[in-house]
């Protein structure tokens, strides 16, 4: 350690002399930097590229039909009830055979934080995520999603060629 | 009338390497950030065009049509004035480059060199220590705060390591015994420079880096500290001006390097203006990979390298070159 003047004694240059120089660290991270510049780029080249993502992914959601086509969706609300954002509207309809229909499904997902709480409480288990998450729009209105574009999110995934 | 073709011939050749100058100005920005994207595992810009060839005339268009702010309580005048006294004495190093051998055109040797002046060297850090007035009235002008510390530290800066460099540079002088570029290749056609003074071209290659303000140099635009240094207020061509004063002098440091140590545009097999483009760029190069690798010094620490490092050895090696060429010579 130099003194508060700056000055080094003898012994001091001595023992520095003694440890390694500061020039090796210096190559060796000019080394290190050269081997990078011959490896590849991680770089992911988004619009055309597109990463892969987790299969549990929260993505647009996905208003599930069952094997007969209909609505799995019984329209119980709790689905709009639960939901933090108030980002889902729902209106039911009573069918004459006693059955009751979502007649509009609504998500507003610009509104939506993707909490999940929808999904979770569904009793009929209507509701589930996609891996839809490059969905964009330039008028406000693309983002409120009813239920026929929800049937299938992959829709509004963004295709982009060069 | 031969006078008026030899005049002829120079401006030409003047206005051939500005422009080539420019040229290698605007593309050495992209060759800088597709190294630097390399080196950091990116791709860098590809968009503009294949590979980002375009980039630098996109690049410049945006600088073009950028509003021009020039601040209210700003020395106009020297506002105005700052970046072209920093873009001028960054070209105007472009003069003394000996580019290759002389060429025969029209039956009339034609030397590859702008001008051919006996005393290259003094020219060189004459126009290099001007340059640096293009910070310091930058700063100066703009009435801000960072920007005139960001002035202060580059012409402390510079100060600081012109004197090592002189040195070394002086150095290389006695061994070559002629201060003119063209004398100085002439005098490395068997042994380049860099065998001769192996410590000088190390010390000076530092030196270099400080004067053109690179990293671990970066003093004047501190960009953690100072928000950009000394052209914070500066915007539109004015920036550009000052950025291209920067990559210029990238590019005429390089060159003068090659002159100097690596014996210029000598080497065998490929034409003259092939080799000087290949040492040049090998220095851009260098100079770009320690930029991927160092981060900056503080401005004490670097005060103390320049000083009770750097001045001390260069006069060293100085001195030991004057006793050596006492002795042999
Ligand atoms: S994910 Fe959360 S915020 Fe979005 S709609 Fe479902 S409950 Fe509402
Ligand atoms: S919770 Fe499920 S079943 Fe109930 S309204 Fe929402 S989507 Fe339909």
């Amino acid at each position: 350690m130099a003194d508060k003047k700056g000055y080094y004694s003898i012994e001091e240059i001595r023992e520095n002399l003694r440890r390694p120089s500061i020039i090796t660290p210096l190559l060796k991270g000019l080394g290190y930097t050269l081997k990078q510049f011959f490896s590849r780029p991680v770089t992911i080249q988004y619009p055309e590229e597109k990463r892969d993502i987790s299969p549990r992914w929260r993505g647009i959601h996905r208003f599930k039909k069952d094997e007969n086509g209909n609505y799995k969706c019984v329209g119980c609300g709790l689905c709009a009830a639960v939901c933090p954002a108030k980002a889902i509207t729902i209106r039911t309809l009573e069918t004459d055979d006693a059955k009751r229909i979502p007649d509009r499904f609504m998500v507003d997902s610009l509104r939506c934080i993707y909490c999940g709480f929808c999904v979770e409480v569904c009793p009929k288990d209507a509701i589930e995520y996609s891996n839809v998450y490059d969905f964009t729009g330039y008028e406000k209105e693309k983002f409120y999603l009813e239920k026929e574009t929800l049937e299938e999110p992959e829709k509004l995934s963004m295709t982009y060629k060069k | 009338m031969d006078f008026w073709i030899d005049v002829i011939i120079n401006v030409i050749f003047a206005i051939l390497s500005v422009l080539l100058l420019l040229l290698v100005v605007a593309y050495s920005t992209l060759l800088e950030r597709k190294l630097l994207g390399d080196f950091q595992l990116r791709i860098g810009p590809n968009r503009a065009g294949p590979f980002g060839i375009w980039q630098p005339i996109a690049d410049g268009l945006k600088a073009f049509f950028k509003e021009d702010v020039i601040p209210e309580k700003a020395d106009k005048i020297v506002f105005v004035l700052a970046p072209m006294v920093s873009f001028i004495t960054a070209v105007g190093i472009i003069a003394i480059i000996p580019f290759a051998d002389s060429i025969t055109i029209f039956g009339r040797h034609v030397k590859l060199i702008v001008s051919d002046i006996d005393i290259s060297i003094l020219y060189v850090f004459a126009l290099a220590a001007l340059g640096s007035y293009g910070c310091l009235l930058g700063g100066y002008s703009s009435y801000n705060k960072y920007s005139i510390f960001g002035a202060m530290r580059t012409s402390a800066l510079l100060i600081s390591y012109e004197i090592p460099f002189v040195l070394l540079i002086m150095s290389i002088v006695l061994v070559n015994g002629t201060l003119s570029f063209s004398g100085i290749v002439e005098a490395q056609s068997h042994l380049w420079n860099i065998v001769r003074e192996p410590v000088a071209f190390f010390l000076a290659i530092v030196c270099a880096l400080a004067e053109i303000n690179r990293t671990p140099f970066d003093m004047p635009e501190t960009e953690s500290e100072l928000a950009c240094g000394f052209n914070v207020e500066y915007s539109s061509m004015k920036f550009s001006m000052f950025f291209m004063a920067e990559y210029a002098h990238l590019f005429t440091i390089s060159a003068i390097l090659t002159t100097l140590f690596l014996g210029g545009w000598k080497g065998p097999l490929l034409p003259p203006i092939v080799w000087f483009l290949l040492k040049t760029f090998a220095f851009m190069f260098f100079f770009i990979w320690e930029r991927a690798t160092y981060p900056r010094f503080r401005i004490d620490q670097i005060m103390h390298f320049g000083w009770k490092v750097l001045l001390p050895l260069s006069l060293a090696n100085l001195l030991v070159t004057a006793i050596v060429m006492a002795i042999i010579g």
